[in-house]
């Protein structure tokens, strides 16, 4: 559906830390040519930040050792956009619930 | 750091350096936009610059 070869994926991080780590993220990303492009941090998501990616998310990278970077969420279906995007919107959370 | 009240920018100052409109701290959620051209989520808020913006701004 998306003109895109991104992927977006969900990185585990100490709570509490998730600006500053999404903030030295950007900085690497920006001097090592990784594929970052956007890194999103909804407040709604605590000890997790999401990343807009070309290339796949390897914590072993040395360009990726951040403080308070826990880890990669290994999912088998990801994390989609329209699932991202769900969090750019004013209210998330109230417009999914379901009436019943 | 402050946001801006139309383009959600976040800047330490007064004024948006973008837009020029005021700016409020009253602010929610951070997303970092390093290659406004190949974001989708860029795309998605139609933002063209690089740099950090709030999600949601009163
Ligand atoms: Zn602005």
């Amino acid at each position: 559906m998306e003109d895109t070869n991104n992927s977006i994926y969900a990185l585990k991080t100490s709570v509490g830390q998730e600006r500053n780590v999404a903030r030295l993220l950007s900085r690497k990303a920006q001097v090592s040519g990784i594929g970052i492009s956007a890194i999103l941090v909804p407040e709604s998501l605590k000890g997790y930040i999401l990343v807009e990616s070309s290339t796949k998310i390897d914590l072993r990278n040395p360009d990726l050792k951040v403080q308070h970077l826990r880890g990669v969420v290994e999912g088998k279906h990801g994390i989609t956009f329209e699932e991202a995007k769900r969090f750019l919107k004013p209210e998330p959370i109230i417009s999914s619930i379901q009436k019943g | 750091m402050n946001a801006c009240t139309v383009c959600k920018r976040l800047t330490p100052k007064e004024r948006c350096d973008v837009c020029g409109n005021p700016t409020s701290s009253n602010w929610s959620g951070l997303l970092i936009i390093t290659d406004p051209e190949e974001s989708e989520l860029a795309k998605e808020l139609n933002i063209t610059i690089p740099g950090e913006y709030c999600l949601r701004v009163r």
